[in-house]
């Protein structure tokens, strides 16, 4: 699966927030290149990005990515996915170059700096992206920039869109959490207390024997998409602008264990499936109740800060429900949901690029013994050198 | 059909449709929730849950009826508690309505704001010795009060510092002249929005309530000095309970947990 770029630059006019580039060597160049490596969780993906100063935008040059699927059933294992990762990494590597500047001999001669994952994500294939980063960076001459993965996300998102303050919601496999910006840091003000969004439901998929291709989280919304699928109440835990998913999910389990409708039972016709639930009746209520808890604390979190504006971000963002529950509660309030896109929804390379330019372009390096990567890596943990330090006021 | 036309005593019946009047002020509009005050002699607050379009309407009813009355009943508990010992300030409340709640208003400022706008306003390292005092002060009404909470059998379920409210406190541009005032030991910390709230007699809820307290603070107020939530456990610990080092020992657990939590993807 590879994916081609074809947005155009992206103006970095909108982001006022953002500081402007100091006065630098680097900063005086007309274009600036970065190559970004992505490799955190079951996606290895390389992206070329290119800065042009004359105009003040942000390019993705290419983006090709590999995505690792596990049998149904099971979840991909850390060990399998760096296998993954270490088979597929220089091959994208060249392609996302060759794809950059198609007839050049030399393509690596453009890159004036490697940005890559790290982390939070799975040790193993982060590490493996990291050697390819290290290795390249020794035999190309560039620095390199350590990038967090959710910074990625959130510095893409509000690129592409250009939103420049919004409050965002960053739900994936590992990760949930509602985010704001304050001083210097991406604050988080609320997330799981236990599981995050994705893997609850990856583990819900896998319970009823949903398939993982090309998600597990795909899968669900469509089978919740069924016609008649009715609501069942399920427990609801919000607590402050944190959630809970973990009491959530072993209620579902129970229910599929002991309610479920078997495909015998329909075949038989409806004779006692008076008290049966279908797959598609607990895909669908499990999806509008985890989606509301999500929707509830992002509004809390709006409320809270000030803010009008919300950016989703990471893979669960990919789906239509939620986007359709977050976009009513924006428009209720009279704010805006940024439009949903791959170039930070999905796990990329261009991403970790885009972040990784920002923090380039403010001297910000990481020296060869500092490139360590780390399994836990808070969002709030790094320094965004590159935005004002204004905080929001509050209501 | 149902006779709309105005009677004597609106508790015995249906409670009519919702419908503000127009000397009604709105002074709040958060998330769930819009706050009207009502004027008259004794000046009441009106809380109006409204229907989120958002979500699917057997959820939405059940939250925003529940919650109602959850906050009805758990701010009367913390009224008239059992203990007396155990009295926590809270607004009164008037009529529960579901989705609506009749409170009495509540004069002065919330905690965050008289945070922001007062105590963390250009506070520096060690040199305002009068705000760092007050700042002890206020960490440990609001960390005795939750200690309480907590032994009556309830957690809050939300405890923000947008939550709890100053009686009299006043905003700075009202309040210069008469500084002598401004003290926090002077207004009463008067707990609020219990929307979330809950009785349970759980250590692993009451920890996840403190925990939010505690992210809530470090995430509103990044300014506020670290032994303020030292103080704030201290005087948690004080109420009479054993149950309050149960609670401590499992906040480390949930702490651990967060920090600890698998990330990726
Ligand atoms: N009884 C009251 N008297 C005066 N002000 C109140 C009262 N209740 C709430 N408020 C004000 O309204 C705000 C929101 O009320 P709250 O009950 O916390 O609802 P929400 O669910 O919207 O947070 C509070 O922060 C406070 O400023
Ligand atoms: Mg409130």
């Amino acid at each position: 699966m590879t994916s081609r770029a074809t947005d155009g630059p992206c103006s970095a006019k909108p982001l006022v927030d953002n500081l402007p580039l100091p006065e630098s060597t680097i900063n005086s160049k007309e274009t600036t290149v970065v190559l970004g490596i992505e490799g955190s969780a079951n996606k290895v993906g390389v992206g070329v990005l290119r800065y042009q100063k004359n105009n003040h935008t942000y390019e993705i040059l290419s983006n090709p990515r590999k995505t690792f699927i596990a049998p149904t059933g099971q979840g991909f294992l850390p060990r399998e996915t760096a296998w993954h990762h270490q088979a597929h990494v220089v091959a994208l590597v060249r392609t996302a170059l060759q794809e950059a500047f198609p007839n050049d001999k030399q393509p690596e001669a453009h890159v004036d700096a490697i940005c890559f994952t790290k982390g939070p994500g799975m040790g193993g294939p982060l590490q493996s992206c990291a050697v390819c980063a290290r290795t390249l960076s020794l035999l190309w001459k560039v620095p390199l920039v350590a990038v967090n993965h959710c910074v990625g996300h959130i510095e893409m998102g509000r690129l592409a869109t250009g939103a420049s303050n919004p409050v965002v919601l960053y739900v994936s496999g590992g990760n949930t959490q509602v985010i704001a910006y304050q001083d210097q840091r991406y604050r988080i003000f609320g997330e799981t207390i236990d599981i995050a969004i994705g893997n609850c439901l990856d583990r819900f998929a896998r319970v009823i024997g949903l398939s993982n291709d090309p998600s597990p989280g795909y899968n669900i919304e469509q089978e919740a998409k069924k016609e008649g699928a009715q609501y069942v109440e399920l427990p609801y835990v919000v607590k402050g602008m944190d959630v809970s998913f973990s009491g959530i999910l072993t209620h579902v389990e129970t229910l599929a264990k002991t309610r479920l409708v078997q495909e015998e039972d329909s075949k038989n016709g409806e004779k006692d499936n008076s008290n049966k639930i279908t797959k598609a009746d607990l895909c669908y209520s499990l999806q509008e109740t985890l989606f509301a808890m999500l929707v509830e604390i992002t509004e809390r979190a709006m409320a809270h800060c000030g803010q009008n504006q919300v950016l989703i971000v990471g893979g669960v963002g990919c789906n239509k429900r939620l986007q359709d529950m977050m976009s009513i509660m924006v428009s209720e309030r009279g704010g805006t949901l940024c439009a949903m896109d791959h170039r930070y929804c999905i796990d990329n390379g261009a991403m970790i690029a885009q972040a990784g330019v920002f923090a380039f372009q403010f001297g910000e390096l990481t020296k060869m013994e500092d490139t360590w990567v780390t399994q836990r890596y808070r969002t709030d943990q790094s320094k965004i050198v590159w935005r004002r330090s204004a905080q929001w006021k509050h209501t | 059909m149902t006779d709309t036309t105005a009677s004597a005593d609106v508790t015995t019946k249906k409670p009519p449709v919702f419908q503000p009047q127009d000397d009604w002020t709105l002074i709040s509009q958060g998330a769930e929730a819009r706050i009207w005050k009502i004027p008259g002699t004794t000046v009441k607050v009106a809380k109006e849950r409204f229907s989120k379009a958002y979500r699917h309407p057997t959820l939405d009813e059940k939250l925003t009826k529940s919650r109602c009355r959850a906050e009805g009943r758990i701010l009367e508990k913390c009224r008239n508690p059992k203990d007396s010992n155990l009295v926590i300030d809270v607004p009164q409340v008037l009529r529960i309505e579901p989705p609506v709640l009749y409170l009495e208003f509540l004069e002065g400022l919330t905690v965050r704001e008289y945070l922001e706008d007062h105590l963390l306003l250009s506070l520096k390292d060690d040199d305002d010795t009068e705000k760092a005092s007050e700042l002890h002060q206020l960490a440990q009404q609001i960390g005795s009060m939750v200690g309480k909470l907590h032994t009556l059998g309830c957690i809050h379920g939300d405890l923000t510092t947008s939550n709890m409210m100053l009686r009299g406190s006043q905003p700075q541009s009202k309040r210069a002249k008469t500084e002598n005032d401004n003290n926090v030991s002077k207004h009463k910390i008067t707990l609020i929005d219990f929307g979330l709230a809950k009785n349970t007699t759980s250590a692993e809820e009451r920890a996840v309530d403190l925990y939010v307290l505690e992210r809530a603070l470090t995430s509103t107020h990044p300014k506020l000095p670290q032994s303020f939530l030292e103080t704030i456990m201290e005087s948690y610990k004080l109420e009479p309970k054993k149950a309050a080092e149960a609670t401590l020992q499992r906040l480390e657990q949930v702490r651990l947990r967060g920090r600890k939590r698998e990330c990726f993807g």
